[in-house]
């Protein structure tokens, strides 16, 4: 029967296998990041806490009287603490088993430190990359020991999991998306930009008196939670156009294009070509829709998807679309409010402008010949936004110029794929580089 | 033609030019070039053969060969033992780009063939190749040696060459260690 005692079982033996678990990881500190190191130190203090909270009050309980008082109280402890259990299952194991250095774009490691360090200045934040067998891609924080024990004295330690798809380890795209969007949420909460906006209750949905009509509340909440979601997204490509420039945009439907329709809407993401209109139009605003070779590819998405905003909401469930036309129909006002506010706070020195397109232009030189771009003159770094858009320069070109080199072609869709992964490999390397000579902001 | 070995002077020369085409990144430093050499450091994989239920290898088969090594990719920090009698495959850190008019031999720098630790063969660096050259490594030692990403572990010494044309090697533009390739 599933009884306290049954359930303190079935908690002891989940607690054995965390600890494996965590034994399993730490048994290979080679290739463990800091960070790792970091959270599996504090996974020990979270197992611990629990196991000696646990059975201290499980004890104590042995003195209530009424056998079945003792026995709910004791099954209630137990479900308290298969929550917490679960909670380090599901999100804190993947991120440590998963974060093998063969698995995790290990040459990304230092920048994305460096730009969770610039996003967040005085938070004890540490990030961890993560790969899934997966295509996904996410930032989220995780709990603390001391998050997850409710203990207010401990350390005020903080973690961020980025995960990243095993299969796209050197894929420049990922890495884009990665520094640019995913990095964007973190700006994103951390300014507090899309959560500043206070949505109004649309007219339709007030009664005489201009306050909600109750009628109308599920589709008000759907309308509330829509705005938050959509409006962070659209936060975060603002700040990824300015953080890397026109790759954020060049990445983006490459990576989405992979698991979404462009003109499908969903619960927690507007459509694809509504952020590809807004990326276009906020690198045309920050003058790279005039610079060389690239310049025209922002000005042709510009074109090509002008009319994303003013199209119908397409989302699959029927009974959210108003809610959903509503959240955009605000949100699209919103914009220029939202790139300001990510404008003022992003650090000048971080926001990139087209005055690196000549660096950019050089390392896509380099790139075409087949080197690396990681350094643009003798012990001087580039930065990771001139590299990453080297690199999609020379994808523009269709790779033909990399292929030659290689001896290889880019006519057939193998030898594009072998070209391509060749062309990873040295951005891999540029990153590499850059970060040994100590790459600039 | 006569073979010759450039000068420390000339290498720091055309290495820092912009318009020569002999190219190594990132560009070493005055103490990493000598006379008619470079030194080059380790990079951060290795590929290591591991115990397998294959009998054994067909020389001709190189590839089948590859199913035995198994990839370690090392953080900036870790490090990698390599046992007594130990073979793995790595590759420099630094990405050459030779020019027509140079070729070099890859060799185990002193310090670390006296430990035990040799380059197995001289790797070749032909006349127009590009890449991170893979290198072959096996300790002679009777104690495991640890290894760490960006040690200086060998060096290439380069003397001229007289190439007309660039025929790209199997392995151009490798930034990983390669296993061998079926031979030509």
């Amino acid at each position: 029967m599933w009884n306290a005692d049954q359930r303190r079982r079935a908690l002891s033996e989940r607690l054995r296998q965390l600890t494996d678990a965590v034994s399993g990881v730490e048994s290979q500190p080679e290739v463990l990041t800091t960070g790792q190191k970091v959270l599996l130190d504090d996974l020990d203090v979270a197992i611990q806490g629990i196991t000696t909270n646990f059975e201290e009050t499980w004890h104590d309980f042995e003195k209530v009287r009424d056998l079945q008082e003792r026995e709910r109280s004791r099954a209630e402890l137990c479900l308290n603490f298969e929550e917490l259990v679960q909670t380090l299952i599901k999100e804190i194991v993947p991120v440590m088993t998963g974060a093998s250095a063969s698995l995790v774009p290990v040459e990304l490691e230092p920048v994305v430190n460096d730009e969770v360090t610039a996003a967040a200045p005085g938070r004890n934040l540490t990030p961890i990359l993560f790969s899934t067998p997966d295509f996904r891609y996410a930032i989220k924080l995780l709990p603390s020991s001391a998050e997850i024990l409710a203990d207010e004295g401990a350390k005020n330690q903080e973690f961020l999991s980025l995960c990243t798809p095993a299969i796209g380890r050197d894929s420049i795209a990922l890495h884009a998306v990665l520094l640019g969007h995913e990095m964007g949420h973190l700006r994103d909460w951390q300014n507090d930009v899309s959560k500043a906006f206070d949505p109004p209750t649309p007219q339709k949905w007030r009664r005489a008196d201009g306050e909600l009509d109750l009628a109308h509340d599920v589709a008000f909440e759907a309308y509330v939670n829509f705005v938050a979601d959509w409006g962070e997204e659209l936060v975060s490509d603002i700040f990824s156009c300015l953080r890397l420039g026109p790759v954020a945009l060049l990445a983006f439907p490459e990576v989405v294009g992979a698991t979404a329709h462009m003109n499908h809407d969903s619960l927690s993401h507007p459509a694809p070509d509504r952020r590809i209109r807004l990326m276009a139009e906020m690198l045309t605003e920050t003058g790279f829709a005039e610079v060389e070779q690239v310049g025209e590819v922002v000005k042709e998405y510009a074109v090509t998807y002008a009319d994303a905003w003013q199209r119908a909401i397409d989302l699959r469930d029927p009974d959210l679309r108003e809610a959903a036309q509503e959240a955009w129909r605000v949100l699209r006002n919103e914009i220029p409010a939202f790139k300001r506010r990510c404008i003022a706070s992003m650090p000048t020195e971080r926001i990139v402008t087209p005055d690196i397109w000549e660096l950019a232009l050089k390392a896509r030189n380099r790139l075409r010949e087949g080197l690396p771009c990681g350094e643009h003159s003798a012990g001087h770094a580039n930065s990771i936004a001139v590299i990453l858009n080297a690199a999609w320069m020379v994808k523009i070109e269709g790779l033909v110029a990399l292929a030659e080199i290689i001896g290889g072609e880019a006519a057939t869709t193998k030898g594009i794929g072998k070209v391509s992964q060749v062309l990873d490999g040295l951005v891999v390397k540029s990153i590499e580089i850059a970060n040994m000579l100590g790459r600039p902001v | 033609m006569t073979v010759a070995v450039p000068t420390k002077d000339q290498l720091l020369a055309r290495l820092r030019s912009d318009d020569d085409k002999f190219k190594i990144f990132p560009t070493p430093t005055e103490d990493q070039v000598g006379h008619g050499t470079v030194d080059l450091r380790i990079g951060t994989v290795f590929l290591s053969a591991e115990r397998s239920s294959l009998e054994s290898v067909k020389a001709w088969e190189p590839e089948e060969a590859g199913r035995l090594f198994r990839e370690t990719q090392l953080r900036p920090d870790g490090s990698f033992a390599m046992h007594p009698h130990q073979f793995v495959l790595a590759s420099t850190f630094e990405y050459l780009a030779m020019p027509l008019d140079l070729s070099g031999l890859i060799q185990s720098r002193s310090t670390f063939g006296r430990m035990g630790i040799i380059a197995a063969t001289a790797a070749f660096v032909g006349p127009g190749f590009k890449g991170s050259p893979t290198l072959e490594l096996v300790n002679l030692g009777e104690v495991a040696i640890i290894l760490k990403p960006y040690l200086a572990i060998c060096q290439i010494a380069l003397f001229t060459a007289d190439e007309k044309k660039v025929r790209p090697s199997r392995y151009q533009c490798s930034t990983r260690p390669k296993f061998a390739k079926e031979p030509t």
